[in-house]
């Protein structure tokens, strides 16, 4: 596995790994050093293909290599590109969403009638937690700045305290 | 072996019988139907990292399923067609309102999953007859319990400020103070109990006001005086104060929360002998109407063959729930002279209203519940309509919609992802706030537990079936709930238009079950169970009416005693642990005198 802090390639460099990571940070909004230090890339990389198949996947991350390299280095442009080759596309968007959802949540959520209609239903393609860990690495808790239900415990009294965005005399900081 | 009592059950009651039954060197046999998985750290950790996996996290979810013995998950749920029962769960649901709460068969009982909130009843809630003219009234005073209660309280633990707590007319004893500091009360609760300062709302013709303020829990806090908080059972440095993993109910990781495997590793085990995997099938009823055996049935697997034993002893005590102790008593026919076992089923119907925060509200942080409303638990409206407590959740709109997971599917499956979805999740989620409201109901020999030869389980044991409805006094004080969510989201800046009172499947319910309130509007009202089953076998003054004389022992059977929240005559509005722990703390000496 690649180094967390190892320089990013240019888009058309990036081994398949480098690409589903690329991925996996601009569909969550996280950095890609965030979403290694989850320690669930390998697991979600392991995990996607054998629940759609290595082709669907192969196809997948081919989709998202050409947007990148049309998107790189103007995130509006990307994010616009995104929307268009991958969220509305009928085989792409699910994949898509799917992927967004299970770095938020740890949830594969099982696939829309429609695709598997189209692409097969496999037995993986069910509706679970992929794992303890995927569950406690949910990047939703980081997102709304505390820690998942039943882990991570932030210690005693802590949840007194002013949360996020707000100061010790309770005025609301600019975000 | 000749015992000198059988304990049936081993939850928080079945545990407190037994360890102060052995204390006195008593022979005491606990038969739990379920497993000891949470006896060791490690079993018990094993119940973390179910609950971890489970896509739904409810109540039941971190501990195995039981073929052996079955208990409800929420997930049974199903909206009751009428005259159709529902049979998808465990119990048998004949409506036509579903009973929806849900307990644990396992070693420490619903224990494992409970919120740990233990509040005292107030005083009047044991002479709601005598004082406002409905239910019934108890065969106990506050008086009478006041002492057990700090028995209770120190045995489970509890966290509170008696100052926070003289409410009500609720006294304490003489130099008293419960054993540890109150639970730091979360940044929501701060934010709700600024904003409602000075609030009142109008109830039947009077102002009441509307004030946040600390709950008694039991959960680990800071030590007052010489006690010293019970850490988890096999790892007593763990769990010495909650650490907001906020997840008090399925299960609380470090066992900060009080459960009754701390009392079951209590008990002097010279004494006490605890078998699991044993569920109690029958009483035996001697000719002198004593209880002359108890059957059970032995499993070694779940699902797999069983063996049934017998067992005797001086005295039997139930200990097994509000359902499980009446479905026994039923199944063997005893101590129903008074036709009143499994009737006057009661529980907190739970109704709840929503909204988002114009600012944070810092949802999402410390255990699920530190403050609550408590300010319209009595007062005369109870004449009219039900009092309730309000709690204010900590983790944002919990049940209504299973956050996070809701948001964050509806915000990809809007078109929203990377930074946008960030964005949008770490603004709304902790600004959702959600008021609870816990409702008395009253008893009614219609709401029962009945059983039937056509539903048995697994091992061939009677499945309960369930008729449950909601009488206008309870219908009532829903509608008037919703002056108080109104007042507080008014208080917190929050639009009419941006409030939210009814459960997401309201729009199911029919036009012809609305309910129409003394100002002739319409609603349709729902409401979810809070898990607090009482009634079952109530305790009373006489043969005819209850149950139970107000030791819990039967009427019938001298040497039998039917303990637990199902001896509560009237449900009151407190969580009603703490309360059914006191009553049976206020039992024990009776026992001992059966076993002189």
């Amino acid at each position: 596995m690649s180094e967390p802090a190892a320089p990013v390639p240019p888009a058309e460099q990036e081994t398949s790994l480098q690409l589903f990571v690329s991925l996996s940070a601009t569909l969550t909004g996280f950095a890609r050093a965030e979403v290694w230090g989850t320690g669930m890339v390998p697991q979600y990389f392991a995990v996607m293909p054998s629940i759609v198949g290595d082709t669907m996947f192969a196809d997948f991350l081919d989709r998202w290599r050409d947007t990148y390299i049309r998107g790189q280095g103007d995130d509006s442009l990307l994010d616009e590109l995104v929307l268009s080759q991958l969220n509305a596309d009928p085989t792409f968007g699910p994949l898509t969403r799917n992927l967004a959802s299970m770095w938020y949540l740890g949830v594969w959520n099982q696939l829309p009638g429609d695709w598997r209609n189209v692409h097969g239903a496999r037995a993986g393609d069910m509706s679970h937690v992929v794992s303890a860990k995927a569950f406690t690495e949910g990047l939703v808790w980081k997102a709304m700045h505390t820690h998942p239900k039943g882990a991570k415990q932030p210690g005693f009294g802590s949840w007194a305290l002013p949360p996020h965005g707000v100061t010790e005399q309770g005025r609301a900081n600019a975000v | 072996m000749q015992y000198d009592a059988i304990v049936v059950g081993g939850g928080p009651i079945g545990a407190h019988v037994a360890k102060k039954l052995g204390d006195a060197k008593k022979r005491v046999l606990v038969l739990e139907a379920g497993r000891a998985g949470g006896l060791t750290w490690e079993g018990y950790r094993t119940y973390v990292d179910s609950f971890y996996t489970q896509l739904v996290k409810d109540t039941n979810s971190p501990y195995p399923m039981n073929a052996s013995a079955p208990f409800p998950h929420e997930t049974d749920l199903a909206r009751i067609a009428k005259g159709t029962p529902d049979l998808t769960g465990y119990q048998v649901q004949n409506g036509p309102q579903a009973f929806a709460s849900t307990y644990l068969r396992q070693l420490g009982g619903t224990s494992l999953h409970w919120l740990g909130t233990t509040p005292r009843f107030v005083p009047h809630d044991f002479h709601m007859r005598t004082k406002y003219g409905v239910g019934v009234d108890w065969p106990l005073t506050y008086a009478d319990l006041e002492p057990y209660y700090r028995e209770a309280e120190f045995s489970m633990g509890v966290s509170a400020n008696r100052l926070d707590q003289e409410m009500h007319g609720v006294w304490f004893g003489e130099g008293y103070d419960y054993p540890m500091e109150r639970i730091p009360q979360s940044y929501s609760d701060q934010v709700l109990d600024r904003a409602t300062d000075g609030l009142t709302v109008d109830f039947a013709g009077r102002a009441y006001p509307v004030g946040v303020s600390s709950l008694a829990q039991a959960r680990n806090s800071i030590p007052r005086g010489t006690y010293r908080p019970v850490g988890a059972v096999g790892n007593p440095e763990m769990g010495q104060r909650c650490e907001g993993n906020s997840a008090c109910i399925p299960i609380c990781p470090v066992q900060a929360k009080y459960s009754a495997l701390k009392t079951i590793a209590a008990c002097d085990h010279d004494y006490v002998t605890v078998t699991c995997q044993a569920v109690v099938s029958r009483l035996i009823i001697g000719d002198s109407g004593r209880i002359t055996g108890v059957e059970y049935i032995q499993y070694e697997t779940e699902g797999g063959n069983t063996t049934t034993q017998t067992v005797s002893a001086t005295i039997v005590v139930l200990a097994g729930h509000a359902i499980e102790n009446a479905k026994l008593l039923l199944a063997s026919g005893a101590s129903n002279g008074s036709d009143q076992v499994g009737r006057n089923l009661m529980d907190h119907p739970f109704s709840y209203a929503w909204a988002l925060a114009p600012t944070t509200m810092g949802s999402f942080r410390g255990p699920l519940q530190t403050s609550g409303i408590e300010t319209l638990r009595d007062g005369d409206f109870r004449r009219q309509f039900a009092a309730f407590r309000v709690d204010l959740s900590n983790v944002g709109w919990d049940i209504v919609n299973y956050p996070p997971d809701s948001n964050v599917n509806d915000a990809v499956n809007a078109g929203l992802f990377g930074r946008r979805l960030r964005a949008k999740l770490a603004d709304e989620l902790p600004r959702q706030v959600r008021l609870g409201y816990d409702l008395e109901q009253l008893p009614e020999s219609r709401n029962r537990v009945t059983i039937s030869n056509e539903f048995r389980d697994a091992i061939g044991c009677f499945r309960p079936v369930i008729d449950y409805d909601l009488s206008d006094y309870t219908w009532q004080s829903m509608v008037e709930s919703m002056k108080v969510s109104n007042a507080v989201f008014e208080r917190l800046g929050i639009p009419p238009e941006g409030r939210f009172f009814e459960a997401p499947n309201a729009d199911d319910i029919p036009d012809e079950e609305n309910y129409r309130a003394p100002d002739g509007k319409d609603y349709k009202l729902n409401f979810i169970g809070a898990g607090h089953h009482v009634g079952t076998h109530r305790m009373g003054v006489n043969r005819f009416e209850s149950v139970t004389n107000r030791d819990q022992r039967s009427w019938d059977h001298e040497n039998l005693y039917i303990a637990g929240c199902g001896s509560f005559p009237t449900i009151g509005t407190a969580n009603p642990t703490l309360t059914a722990i006191a009553v049976t703390l206020r039992s024990i000496p009776d026992m001992l005198r059966q076993l002189r």
